[in-house]
């Protein structure tokens, strides 16, 4: 799980601004304490490959597809997954 | 043994099969709130089986979880569980048996139960072995499908072999997990499912690993069209115009057939029986009183097969994602979105559906606002008075009626949540989450569909059934009593105990341009809603004998067009049925909702809130608007 993806513009993508149906993966959770252990237990942990299937106008509330499934986000809790592109 | 897991796995399906109970499912996740006990045999003797709502981890953030966490550790009167069967959907094998691992590092004896095997097999064309997971987790682990009841016989006799075990310790609840920790289960639980899942077709590691993250085909190429952002909102639309309009269009012919063997059973039951008192009572009070509700059956059936086919195909979720934004604007969150939709069922699951909302203030305002939408009790009322309002020239006008008050029960509740957020002083500061799982898109289940309108429809009459025929009782009595021989039956009711009591309220009543007749029955309606009807077919004196079956009209809606006010002006107008409809909207006539309102809320300060102000705010809204309407020169 150490690799990273190639075009990691030093870590700083969230979910946010990920394009449509790209895979992506997590580097980092960071935010308010119990929001990240909340996302980390549903796992969304680092090296985890993730991708934005939808999004609601403002990116509010983003549909994330992680681990056979899909969660509905809001803008601040996806904020708080620093991604970086696959591929 | 409990039976525990992520939200949305299959635990109640599960339940219901080593029961035997039919606990209503719901592919929505967070539709266990409250635990349930039942019994089910287990490795040869009975044993006690609980039902629990979801939990992603040991660590709670919502009410629903805390009881899990707490049935878990022992902390409820059940004491600690002797054996807990952790629910894992296969298709999120990571996430799903992360509980699991927690469970078994805290000292339980686990059982895992894989469940949607099929979906995994059929839909995303892979397969599972189960012998690896239960090695490398050094539990028991067991294939069911609790729907099929396969695999239940198995996962019975494993929980037993389990249970021979020695026990060392009591479990005891861990300290929240830090990122490192969870991080490694996550790795350990990621070895497992690389092992143990095939898929055929993949080449690389990489590949097969983003499809087993995928959903499956189906779902992920409707999610294209459910959740964009345009198309997804008009279809979000579509849906509930349906639902809503087919509740009035669909059930009219039902609803004239089921009013017509009405008055004709009341005109049988009076020809055959002694023409005495005794025999009023029972076809004008309990029978024309029972019937004026039971004509709208047909309308509750269509609401609920149209919940319970959103219910079941998992779009709830995805409309709550859409509406999560406006919701939002007034303090609420998506979560928010499937009690408000319930809530036009009946108010009170509603109510103890709001535990799975984690943050206190949304959870306080969604319940505030659930009094206000349209619950199925009220749409005997609506009916009613639409009907009547209705030009049988132009049938439309009844339907269109019906769904704009759907549309304004809906906005009145989003101004109630943004009015009452000012005043509740509660945390405001961190951004409450949303989080919501999506889950798979299924066909719905017809057997499920019907299964559950049937136990809805069925705790709608047992509901209103006994409270109807005591009220009908009651009524009868107070306008028959004391009874005058050779007197007719309106000098009766003018003499009457409840014509005396009526006196009080009138003063009440006249600004509403109504009398007190029908505030004998709003008054009755405080019991619960739909009383209402009964009630008023009551006081306005509904007499099966004349009207028999070929009657043009419902006989009711006969009564009130004759229905007159001392001077001699008709009692139902525009003005006055309208002022009627708008009371209604806003008033909270539902003992139960109260008291569940408590319930949920821990203390009576909402409740009070709730029942003063929406009952104020009633009675304000319909005078003003019956004043409104005459000075404009309507009837």
């Amino acid at each position: 799980m150490s690799e990273r993806g190639a075009g990691t513009e030093n870590g700083t993508m969230t979910v946010l601004d990920l394009p449509r149906h790209r895979w992506a993966r997590v580097d980092r959770v960071e935010g308010e304490d119990t929001l990240c252990r909340r996302l980390l237990e549903m796992g969304f942990t680092p090296g985890e490959c993730i991708r934005l299937v939808a999004a609601a106008p403002f990116h509010n509330p983003v549909a994330v597809n992680l681990r056979g499934t899909v969660f509905a986000l809001r803008d601040n809790e996806a904020f708080c997954l620093k991604v970086c592109l696959m591929e | 043994m409990v039976l525990v897991g992520q939200p949305n796995s299959g635990k109640t399906t599960l339940y219901n099969a080593l029961t035997g109970s039919h606990y209503r499912t719901v592919n929505y996740p967070g539709s266990t709130v409250e635990y349930a006990v039942g019994r089910g045999p287990v490795g040869g003797r009975a044993a006690r089986v609980m039902d629990t709502p979801g939990i992603s981890s040991l660590t709670s953030q919502s009410p629903d979880e805390e009881v899990t966490a707490r049935l878990l550790f022992g902390e409820s009167r059940h004491g600690p569980p002797d054996a807990v069967v952790v629910v894992a959907d296969v298709t999120q094998l990571c996430r799903h048996l992360y509980p699991a691992k927690q469970l078994i590092q805290s000292g339980h004896r686990v059982v895992v139960a894989l469940t949607m095997a099929d979906i995994l097999e059929r839909r995303k064309k892979m397969s599972l072995d189960t012998a690896v997971v239960a090695a490398q987790l050094g539990c028991p682990v067991v294939r069911v499908d609790g729907r099929t009841g396969a695999g239940v016989e198995e996962l019975r006799r494993k929980i037993g072999e389990r249970l021979q075990e020695f026990h060392l310790k009591p479990p005891t609840l861990p300290a929240p997990a830090q990122e490192a920790d969870i991080s490694s289960v996550y790795r350990d639980l990621e070895r497992i499912q690389t092992e143990a899942i095939r898929v055929t077709g993949a080449g690389s590691d990489l590949q097969k690993r983003l499809s087993v993250c995928m959903p499956d085909a189906l779902t992920d190429r409707l999610d294209r069209i459910f959740l964009h952002p345009v198309l997804g909102v008009i279809f979000f639309g579509a849906i509930m115009t349906v639902i809503f309009t087919s509740i009035f269009w669909l059930a009219q012919p039902m609803m004239d057939a089921i009013d017509r063997s009405v008055s004709i059973l009341a005109g049988a039951v009076g020809a055959i029986l002694p023409d005495i008192w005794l025999t009023q009572l029972i076809t004008d009070g309990v029978i024309m009183g029972a019937g004026a509700v039971a004509v709208f059956i047909p309308q509750i059936v269509i609401l609920f097969l149209g919940l319970g086919m959103l219910e079941d195909s998992g779009y709830l979720s995805r409309g709550a994602m859409i509406v999560d934004r406006p919701l939002a604007a007034v303090g609420l969150s998506g979560r928010g979105f499937v009690p408000i939709l319930s809530g036009f069922a009946c108010a009170i699951p509603a109510m103890m559906s709001t535990r799975a909302i984690p943050n206190a203030r949304e959870r306080l305002l969604t319940i505030f606002i659930l009094p206000l939408m349209v619950c199925s009790a009220r749409l005997p009322v609506y009916g009613l008075l639409l009907s009547f309002l209705t030009p049988p020239d132009r049938p439309w006008i009844g339907g269109l009626g019906l769904t704009g008050l759907y549309l304004f029960s809906v906005a009145s509740g989003l101004i109630g949540a943004a009015l009452f957020g000012r005043f509740l002083k509660l945390e405001k500061s961190n951004r409450p989450a949303l989080l919501l799982e999506l889950p798979a898109i299924r066909r719905p289940k017809l057997r499920v569909v019907v299964a559950t309108t049937y136990q809805r429809t069925k705790s709608f009459i047992q509901k209103a059934g006994g409270t109807i025929l005591a009220i009908a009782v009651i009524l009868w009595v107070l306008t028959h009593f004391p009874p005058r021989p050779g007197m007719t039956e309106g000098e009766v009711l003018a003499g009457s105990v409840g014509a005396s009591i009526g006196q009080w309220i009138e003063p009440v009543m006249r600004p509403l341009g109504l009398d007190w007749r029908v505030g004998v029955a709003m008054i009755c309606a405080f019991a619960a809603r739909e009383v209402f009807v009964g009630a008023l077919a009551l006081v306005l004196l509904v007499s099966s004998a004349p009207y028999g079956g070929g009657a043009l009209e419902a006989p009711l809606l006969l009564a009130m067009r004759n229905a007159v006010l001392p001077d001699g002006s008709p009692l139902f107008t525009l003005s006055s049925c309208i002022g009627l409809i708008v009371f209604f909207v806003f008033a909270l006539q539902c003992m139960s909702t109260v008291v569940v309102s408590r319930k949920e809320t821990g203390g009576w300060r909402i409740p009070g809130i709730q029942l003063g102000a929406f009952t104020l705010v009633a009675y304000v809204a319909a005078v003003f608007s019956v004043q409104i309407l005459r000075w404009l020169g309507l009837p």
